[in-house]
């Protein structure tokens, strides 16, 4: 029964993630992206892990999507609405996707433990927070760290370097104040 | 499976209860707005002129469905059904009773604000979709407000889940049921929380003082210039509807949700829900739109570090044993 | 801290006012008196021998500023009620959708042939129904009140005044020399 809509799930999400990656649209593949996370929301939920299914919309969907759009919105040119996704390199795209998938059924089969029970439902909000600031508090902070060098590095690279004495480099002389002048 | 059936059987319910007061919301708020104005509001079509939001929704409809020539007609035709149901799909986890709630999810809370972030993807698919400057322009105030204050957002949704210890919308109502309402105490993290609350969500729902993404003496209508007939409707409504769940969530976040005496639980919800549904159409009749600026100050100096203190305050009073 | 003392202003005024009797009239139900003067649009009334009083001197036509009078004048001929010889006029146009209202049409006819009535213009749902020929115009003279103003009536009020002004001026020996001018150039 709950292979139904974990089935569904799982093929809208393959199925957007190729719209993402073929959409000669670069807005209509950020919008596919979007569905292809809430397909993974979905899956989470399917699984039983609706914290993970709840953060995955809300940071993914509000944050990253959202940042995606804008950034497309502002720092594209574009007359009218075709914003062409351009993909190069094919060949050499395809053999890093193979060997990334390669790397990445390698890594998952060799993880101990996945036959494990899985949580269920009895893994509650609570558990996961007192998991993450108990068990695994320093991996949390190393985390958090990690994301404030991130943000200070974004400051640091988006600040405008002012020119040094932004005074002189810039004089400016009206027109008339020349006319008077020359008269 | 019985789950399943008992989530569609209330699901069905409750976002027919939420269109149909709409209806009659869209009828209170011409009257109202009348009112304050010194105006009758409607009084042709039915008596008092309570037929009024059918006339209007009639009238809507019969409208000719004009796309523009160079739209993107895939975005531009998902845009209000998406609206609408992102608007309508954050009532499912509130509890208009004890029994009344099409799912009690776990982590309610964060369903709340994770498909109420999912806003941004109809109004971006509608600004960019219309291919018109004006909708273009409306999107991306619209967005902009919308992630910055989803931050207040967040940060006062998460007093009343600090002071309870609870992600579920339900757990939170039901503990305040049980101990007191948060908007009265403790009041120093509960009532400005709740003010926070009510600015962030009006300027998420794109009312007025913060109807900058709309701004008719600006962007014509925002994302909604190139939009007609039965499509409007649909984003006209998911307005309205973001408006009614908005108020429905902070009746349960910060006044006890069902809880009162004398009465069922059902009708207390209502009553207030209804009532900050009038406060909303209160501000929105009296007040003034704010300038884009003020808008992200406002959001970015006051709202976010008084949040932030107050998240502060709220753990300091869990930590150190005020709730008993 | 004045915006805050600003919203509480307002939003106290609007609940105020919530409360207080709406000042609409509800404009087809209740119809509030209109002023005396109130006038809208035009008819060709007859001369006093039941025929229409119009001569066709097209002095009207001429002075109309929006151009919306067109006539056609029919010749003089014989009157078959008094037997005199009078002009006519064949066809008479006023389009009312592009008319001011100045009333100037009806300040230069000196046979007070066209005059405006008091009742209020009855909207139409198509243009060529605001168009008033020659029969519209008669059976407004006969269905609705004129005003009081009409040509000769409106020539009188403002011609300078003659006998009673130099009178005055004798009085004050410092204006005679420039017996006041001013109200003789006012006349059209």
């Amino acid at each position: 029964m709950e292979s139904i809509p974990f089935g569904l799930a799982a093929l809208v999400t393959l199925f957007s993630a190729l719209r993402v990656v073929r959409s000669p649209n670069l807005v209509h593949a950020a919008l596919w992206l979007g569905l292809a996370l809430l397909g993974t929301a979905a899956l989470f939920a399917v699984l039983g892990a609706s914290f993970l299914a709840g953060v995955q919309v809300l940071l993914y969907i509000g944050g990253v999507m959202t940042l995606t759009l804008v950034g497309i919105m502002i720092t594209r040119r574009h007359d009218g609405l075709n914003v062409p996704a351009e993909s190069i390199g094919h060949v050499r795209a395809g053999v890093v996707s193979v060997a990334l998938f390669a790397v990445l059924a390698w890594a998952i089969s060799a993880t101990p433990g996945l036959d494990a029970a899985p949580l269920g439902p009895d893994a509650t909000t609570q558990d996961i927070g007192h998991a993450l600031v108990g068990t695994h508090v320093l991996a949390f902070e190393v985390v958090s760290m990690l994301l404030l060098a991130a943000m200070l590095g974004a400051i640091v690279i988006a600040r405008r370097k002012d020119p040094a004495p932004h005074a002189v480099t810039h004089l400016h002389v009206p027109a008339t104040a020349v006319r008077e002048a020359a008269e | 499976m019985n789950e399943l059936v008992h989530g569609a059987l209330y699901g069905t319910l409750i976002a027919t209860a939420i269109l149909s007061t709409i209806a009659m919301g869209i009828w209170f708020e011409r009257k109202f707005a009348g009112r304050m104005q010194q105006r009758l509001g409607p009084t042709i079509v039915g008596p008092a002129g309570l037929l009024q939001p059918f006339a209007d929704i009639i009238k809507l409809l019969q409208k000719e469905d004009i796309v523009p020539r160079d739209a993107d007609r895939g975005l531009f035709d998902l845009a209000p059904i998406l609206a609408v149901v992102c608007s309508l799909g954050v009532a499912a986890v509130i509890p208009f009773s004890p029994s009344i709630i099409a799912s009690d999810l776990d982590v309610g809370v964060l369903w709340v604000l994770g498909i109420g972030g999912l806003m941004v993807i109809p109004t971006f698919a509608a600004g960019w979709g219309s291919n018109n400057k004006f909708a273009l322009l409306g999107a991306m105030r619209a967005i902009a407000q919308s992630v910055s204050y989803g931050v207040p957002l967040v940060l006062a949704v998460l007093v009343p889940v600090v002071l309870s210890g609870s992600l579920s919308i339900s757990g939170i109502v039901a503990w305040q049921a049980q101990h007191h309402w948060f908007a009265v105490w403790p009041i120093v993290p509960g009532l400005p929380a709740f003010v926070i609350f009510f600015l962030a969500m009006l300027a998420e729902s794109n009312r007025i003082p913060f109807d900058i993404p709309e701004a008719e003496s600006e962007l014509v209508a925002g994302i909604t210039t190139e939009y007609t007939g039965a499509k409007f409707t649909l984003f006209y409504m998911a307005e309205y509807v973001h408006t009614l769940v908005g108020s429905a969530l902070g009746a349960a976040l910060f006044f006890g949700g069902w809880d009162g005496p004398f009465a069922p639980g059902l009708h207390w919800m209502v009553l207030k829900t209804l009532t900050l549904f009038v406060l909303i159409y209160w501000v929105r009749w009296s007040l003034l739109r704010f300038r884009a600026d003020q808008l992200m100050r406002l959001c970015w100096t006051w709202l976010t570090p008084i949040g932030v203190a107050l998240l502060l305050v709220s753990a300091a009073w869990v930590t150190f044993g005020g709730t008993n | 801290m004045g915006y805050f003392n600003d919203t509480a202003k307002a939003l106290r005024t609007t609940m105020v006012n919530a409360f207080r009797e709406p000042v609409t009239q509800e404009f087809p139900l209740v119809i509030r008196p209109r002023a005396e003067r109130f006038r809208a649009s035009f008819a060709l009334p007859d001369d006093e021998h039941g025929e229409v009083a119009c001569i066709g001197c097209l002095a009207c036509e001429r002075i109309c500023p929006s151009r919306v009078i067109k006539m056609k004048s029919g010749g003089k001929k014989d009157s078959p009620v008094t037997g005199k010889k009078r002009a006519y006029i064949d066809e008479f146009v006023l389009d009312l959708s592009a008319c001011i209202g100045c009333e100037l049409c009806v300040q230069v006819c000196n046979s007070d042939a066209i005059v405006m009535v008091r009742q209020p213009e009855v909207p139409a749902f198509a243009r060529e129904d605001l168009v008033l020929d020659m029969e519209k115009l008669r059976a407004n003279a006969k269905l609705k009140t004129a005003s009081w103003g009409t040509g000769t009536r409106l020539q009188e009020m403002q011609e300078p005044p003659k006998a009673e002004k130099p009178a005055v001026a004798k009085a004050s020996p410092a204006t005679e020399t420039a017996p006041a001018p001013a109200p003789a150039k006012e006349t059209v």
